[in-house]
């Protein structure tokens, strides 16, 4: 199986699954399908006898760089800023209207409600605290932050 | 030519990149991005250089050794854009996970982190929606999608393009914007 055919069947496997299931956990699915796809090819090129690692490599770099431009896509504050100039009378739209994309208020509140959802706040009342799963990807974050010099 | 002391070459220089970026704290900077891409571009620069001098040393300087030396420089750019570059603007940008890291920043400190202390520690460092929706709103006029004239944004022919392009992916794939 040739590198090319292995990417385009795996995308179209994805656009499938994503097609056939609701537009949740984009990134399960994603990461799931780039996994599938990486061992198939490697253990194809295995048993023809070829060297797998370098275009399983090859594979699942490209899966994850189209992952992350979808992810980015999907995310996109500036395209539902552009979404509201394209609803808008005369395609134009006050500072105040294009920053209702992102509010202070909804900014924090979508994102508590997904991390919640996620398992890793809990929200009573006024107070948040991490739960074992978000304390331990917090602890990730920071000692990779360290690492790289990032804060 | 075999490909491999030329992929082990990537790896040297990539390696290479991230101890610098690591030493002048690049990810930290005001310009986290310019200036980790320049500097990965630059040690691009010398893997290419040096994978000439080892293909004319060897003398195997030859279409095998250029298809080694561009899987080298494919691996030398996937490990970056795939892997450190998504994490370096997730762990900076990230309103998600700097919400995390505060809570824990806070707790650690003893606190309780209720959601006013959090929002006003987050807009501190610049890190919360504020900073984001000022930014996204500078790249709507900078990447040229939109024009900015007494306080109106109107969308230019391009950013209806990309509107259109941006909705008819996301139709293809059944997906919502979040």
């Amino acid at each position: 199986m040739t590198l090319a055919c292995a990417f385009a069947l795996s995308l179209f496997c994805h656009i499938g699954i994503c097609r056939a299931t609701r537009p949740t956990k984009f990134v399960i699915k994603s990461l799931a399908v780039g996994i599938v796809g990486t061992i198939a090819l490697a253990a194809a090129n295995s048993v023809a006898g070829k060297t797998w690692i370098l275009e399983a490599y090859i594979f699942f770099s490209a899966w994850i760089l189209y992952v992350m431009a979808f992810i980015n896509l999907l995310n996109s504050v500036t395209l539902t800023m552009l979404s509201l100039l394209q609803a808008d009378i005369g395609n134009t739209a006050s500072r105040a209207r294009l920053s209702a994309a992102l509010s202070d208020d909804s900014g924090f509140d979508e994102r508590y409600e997904m991390m919640k959802q996620s398992g890793l706040i809990i929200h009573r009342d006024n107070t948040i605290t991490l739960t074992p799963a978000g304390l331990r990807l917090a602890q990730a974050v920071s000692l990779v932050r360290k690492l790289l010099a990032i804060c | 030519m075999h490909s491999y002391p030329l992929l082990i070459l990537a790896l040297v220089f990539f390696a290479f990149f991230l101890t610098y970026a690591r030493l002048k704290r690049l990810p930290a900077s005001k310009h986290m991005y310019r200036d980790t891409n320049r500097a990965h571009f630059i040690l691009f620069i010398g893997y290419t250089v040096t994978s000439i001098a080892f293909a004319e040393r060897t003398g195997a300087w030859n279409e095998e050794s250029l298809v080694a030396g561009a899987l080298g420089a494919y691996v030398y750019f996937s490990l970056y854009y795939a892997f450190v570059f998504p994490f370096i603007g997730l762990a900076r940008n990230s309103i998600s996970i700097n919400i995390l890291t505060t809570i824990r920043q806070i707790e650690i400190e003893g606190l309780s982190a209720v959601r006013e202390l959090i929002h006003d520690r987050m807009t501190e460092s610049g890190l919360g929606p504020q900073g984001l929706r000022e930014s996204r709103l500078y790249q709507l006029t900078y990447l040229g999608l939109a024009t900015h004239n007494e306080g109106k944004y109107r969308m230019t022919v391009v950013g209806r393009i990309v509107y259109r392009v941006m909705a008819i992916i996301l139709s293809v794939w059944r997906q919502n914007r979040l």
